[in-house]
């Protein structure tokens, strides 16, 4: 495993570009705060992402056991034991992190001015050595945010703080309460930092269970919980990690969160997970690591990068009706999400199929759903050709760093076998497009209510001056009403995607990872025509794994059973499902933290992965959307994130009050 | 053996404790004038008009020999002389016309409550019957409840409390809870407005306390009708005097029964 010419050259060319930003650093250290650093980080000069995309954390266990003192040393001592580009790639890591050692010495002379002693001590320290207290843990925390230049995924953060809190508990040297402040701080720290920029990707992980089945819960975890409970922040994004023997305290927490109707606290079933990610050929301590990123996908704390692509199946429908053409009314332009963006015009990930034939000529259902499959894995093949990562952006070094065996064996983290990158393929709206599956199935094929060029010239005029057929569609039967025969649909179409995405393998010859998940869901409403389902052009679309909103009518408890028929365990790059409860069905019940939680738990019972429970006030949403500056701090879930609701675009408000009221 | 049943609605969380779900079952030998369920009163099927699904293509207008659907702008449905012979549901093709209630067995339930039992037994819900008077159809309430207790599941019957004596201690062995509704403690007022005098009623309700069974009171609150003082007064003293722990539950009225009377072509029984 050497390390190419081009490689070292393109590192050597970050290295200098990063040393110089570096310097950019803000000295800022206050009397009011525990912790030295800025808020914020400097620009950068090109655009970051390229040896960093941010998604994933930094290997906190080895950042914490060495400090920036005891990496700098280690690659200094190691680069003896290799020559060329391998030497090189250590004496340069040497370099950068001497240069972090040295401005971290900074902060200490300024804290030493304004006569800040805590301060003080604790930078001096750093810039010589690893943590040992808990509030020098905090402090290395804070700088690898800043040093890490964009918001970036945080990881498990009450698990690598817990050994520095106990130690300190051990001596006597803080208590409780005391922690609370400094944790406190660094929750406030991430608000600041977030700047309510909405998708920052500040997510933590919090609990969990270790290989031995025992709750790793801990008095940070429930410090956190409760604070984020009191405090109103966006940030960071607070994910749980739930087992059968979590306990009711955390249940508690959880559910208290999910009521607030911020769209916060999602949940991550520790069972189905890490089963399903030594399925995958992760080995069990790095699979009992797992943690989560913006999107909820699932990715390894400490254990190297990740990346994702995704394509549409509902666009696939589309391609088998229109013999792989599109069938847009028009072409849209959008933004991301926020209103504050720019307008950019939306495309399908694959916008032309395959020839699958012509639909009027497809006699019986089978051929429609051969032809359907042939679309997809079309889409599949194209999206997963090239390979993930390339020699052109090898990983900044700072980050490198921290992952396993960088080090020690002077291997890049992207051809390093011991990382267990996450580099996943996402499938999103299945629900919706299992719906126009079953309405095809059932309207022409089975009951034959309705004729093949009639269901094409709907579609083809948007189902305008086509209100009964458009009807009809609607009321075909839909996912996410515990219906077997829809449901099974969306069973099999996500066991030959999970099939055909493993066989993909990355550069350290790992499997891709399948998902079902889409969090351009708004867009994909405008990038696909109107669907057999009777959705017109840029109605609401299925997100993630959940049914299309307004089409499940039964309740969260068939929700629940009809996405949990799909082995969602093996969909382990993240299949989220977004429920929604309105508030009102809740009034009156004399526990609905307890309803809520039970929905949750038998949500894992069955094997379900990630779960994004909110309580939603319908009125509140509508009531927003004419009334703005009455609801500025109106909090609601876009995808991975919460976001103020007067702040997102006209269409992604849209979304967001239609999937509201779905029940 | 089949029953009449008007719905079946899940994740039901105020018709007993937990996550249940719960079964409208047809026919009420009452006619409160408040009825909130009025689909459910009649005990044979009736024609029930969703004007959201209805696309206008007037078809029932044409169809029905008794001339109970107009046009103007929009479908209006009287039902005064229906005669139930199902043309207009035939005819209509965006399922805007069905029947009020549906004929299944007792298995067909069993099968739809069975799916959520996890969600039952975290949460320490089950299956309710209510109504109409679910005992209104023992034979059927009997065969169910029998059936779901063998299933482990918890049974709360929701009951108007008229009913024969007899029906009571039939299924009283398979329930785990009873919602008894009192409207009023005064025999004249109960006549008035529910259509039928209360001594089964209260006789009912003494003899499931005698026999210590699980009873919480339901007290449908009404403006004007039932909320005066000296009723609720009355009904809250002639529980505390028979067993001072029960729980009495108000249940404040339902708006949403205005558009149900509209989907049934009626016009609503009370001034309200
Ligand atoms: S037949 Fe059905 S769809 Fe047509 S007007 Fe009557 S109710 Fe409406
Ligand atoms: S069922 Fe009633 S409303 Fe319908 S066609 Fe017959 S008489 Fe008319």
């Amino acid at each position: 495993m050497k390390i190419s010419d081009t490689l070292i050259e393109s590192i050597k060319k970050d290295t200098e570009s990063y040393s110089a930003w570096l310097k950019k650093i803000k000295l800022t250290v206050d009397k009011d705060y525990f912790l030295a650093g800025p808020f914020a980080s400097p620009e950068y000069k090109s655009w970051p992402r390229y040896h960093d995309n941010f998604h994933y954390p930094l290997g906190m266990r080895k950042m914490l056991s060495l400090g920036f003192a005891g990496i700098r040393d280690a690659a200094l001592r190691n680069s003896h034991n290799f020559k060329g580009n391998q030497r090189e790639y250590l004496l340069l890591t040497h370099e950068v992190y001497k240069n972090i050692t040295g401005l971290i010495a900074r902060f200490a002379a300024v804290a030493k001015d304004k006569n800040l002693g805590d301060i003080y001590r604790i930078c001096n320290n750093l810039s010589r050595r690893p943590p040992k207290t808990f509030q020098e843990a905090c402090q290395v925390y804070w700088f690898c945010a800043v040093l890490r230049i964009g918001t970036s995924t945080i990881g498990r953060i009450d698990q690598h703080l817990y050994p520095f809190y106990k130690g300190d508990r051990k001596k006597g040297l803080i208590d409780l309460d005391k922690a609370k402040l400094i944790i406190a701080e660094l929750l406030y720290r991430f608000e600041k930092r977030g700047a309510a920029k909405g998708d920052t990707l500040q997510n933590i992980t919090l609990g969990g269970k270790n290989s031995y089945g025992e709750d790793e819960a801990n008095d940070l975890t429930y410090a956190i919980l409760e604070l984020a409970a009191g405090n109103k922040y966006v940030e960071p994004k607070i994910n749980v990690r739930v087992h059968q023997n979590s306990s009711k305290r955390l249940w508690n927490l959880i559910t208290e969160l999910q009521m607030s109707g911020r769209g916060i606290c999602t949940i991550f079933n520790d069972e189905a997970i890490i089963n399903g990610l030594i399925k995958y050929g992760r080995p069990k301590e790095v699979a009992y690591n797992y943690c989560n990123d913006g999107c909820s996908e699932i990715i390894l704390d400490g254990f190297g990068e990740t990346w994702f692509r995704y394509i549409d199946c509902v666009k696939a429908i589309e391609h088998v009706l229109f013999n792989g053409e599109e069938n847009l009314p028009k072409r849209k332009k959008m933004q991301y999400y926020s209103k504050n963006e720019d307008y950019l015009e939306v495309k399908a990930p694959v916008q032309k199929g395959q020839k699958t034939g012509d639909f009027l000529m497809m006699n019986d259902f089978p051929a429609f759903y051969r032809a359907y499959l042939k679309q997809l894995k079309y889409q599949i093949d194209i999206m997963l050709r090239e390979p993930y990562n390339s020699d052109k952006y090898p990983m900044r070094l700072f980050t490198a760093a921290t992952m396993p065996d960088v080090l020690e064996k002077a291997r890049e983290p992207y051809a390093n076998k011991s990382c267990y990158h996450t580099y996943g393929l996402f499938i999103g709206s299945l629900g919706t497009a299992v719906n126009s599956l079953a309405a095809i199935k059932y309207l022409i094929y089975d009951k034959k209510i309705l004729t093949k060029p009639k269901l094409l010239t709907a579609l083809q005029n948007n189902f305008e001056s086509y209100p009964l057929i458009q009807k009809l569609c609607q009321q075909a039967p839909k996912f996410g009403n515990d219906d077997d025969l829809v449901d099974k649909m969306a069973v099999g179409i996500a066991g030959k995607f999970a099939v055909w995405v493993r066989a993909y393998k990355d550069s350290t010859g790992q499997p891709i990872l399948p998902g079902l998940y889409n969090h351009l869901f708004h867009h994909t409403a405008y990038s696909v025509g109107a669907t057999p389902d009777g959705r017109d052009f840029g109605s609401a679309i299925g997100e993630h794994i959940s049914p299309t909103p307004g089409t499940a009518f039964s309740g969260p408890t068939a929700i629940i059973n009809s996405v949990c028929k799909i082995n969602v365990g093996e969909q382990i790059f993240g299949s989220t499902l977004h429920l929604n409860i309105p508030v009102t069905s809740l009034k009156g019940t004399a526990n609905p933290q307890d309803i809520i939680a039970d929905l949750a738990k038998v949500f894992c019972l069955k094997g379900g992965c990630v779960l994004n429970l909110n309580v939603l006030d319908y009125q509140k949403l509508i009531e927003a959307q004419k009334h703005p500056e009455k609801y500025k701090d109106l909090l609601v879930r876009v995808w991975g994130f919460s976001y103020y609701f007067v702040n997102l675009s006209k269409e992604m408000q849209d979304h967001v009050i239609a999937r509201a009221k779905a029940l | 053996m089949n029953g009449f049943i008007t719905k079946i609605q899940r994740f039901s969380l105020h018709d007993g404790p937990g996550i249940r779900t719960t079964v409208f079952l047809k026919g009420c030998p009452l006619t409160c004038v408040w009825c909130q369920n009025p689909e459910t009163i009649a005990e044979c099927p009736e024609v029930l008009f969703l004007n959201a699904h209805c696309i206008g293509c007037r078809k029932c207008v044409k169809s029905c020999p008794k001339k109970c659907f107009s046009w103007d702008n929009q479908i209006k449905f009287n039902s005064v002389n229906c005669n139930r012979c199902g043309l207009c549901i035939d005819n209509c093709p965006a399922e805007a016309l069905n029947w009020s209630s549906h004929e299944l067995s007792s298995d067909d339930i069993i099968r739809e409550a069975i799916k959520d039992k996890l969600y039952y037994d975290l949460s320490g819900g089950g299956l309710t019957l209510s109504g109409g008077e679910p005992l209104a159809q023992i034979g059927f309430c009997y065969e169910l409840a029998k059936k779901a207790k063998s299933l482990g599941l918890h049974i709360t019957i929701d009951t108007s409390g008229y009913v024969p004596r007899a029906a009571l201690e039939k299924i009283m062995p398979f329930v785990d809870l009873f919602l008894f509704d009192i409207k009023f403690v005064d025999r004249r007022l109960h006549q008035k407005y529910t259509g039928q005098p209360n001594d089964l009623i209260l006789g009912n309700f003494q003899l499931l306390c005698k026999l210590k069974k699980l009873v919480i009171v339901r007290v449908p609150v009404i403006t004007g009708i039932t909320d005066r003082q000296d009723n609720l007064f009355r009904i809250n003293d002639f529980i505390k005097q028979i067993d001072p722990a029960i729980k009495i539950d108000y249940i404040p009225f339902n708006a949403l029964m205005l558009e149900k009377y509209k989907m049934l072509g009626k016009t609503v029984l009370a001034k309200i």
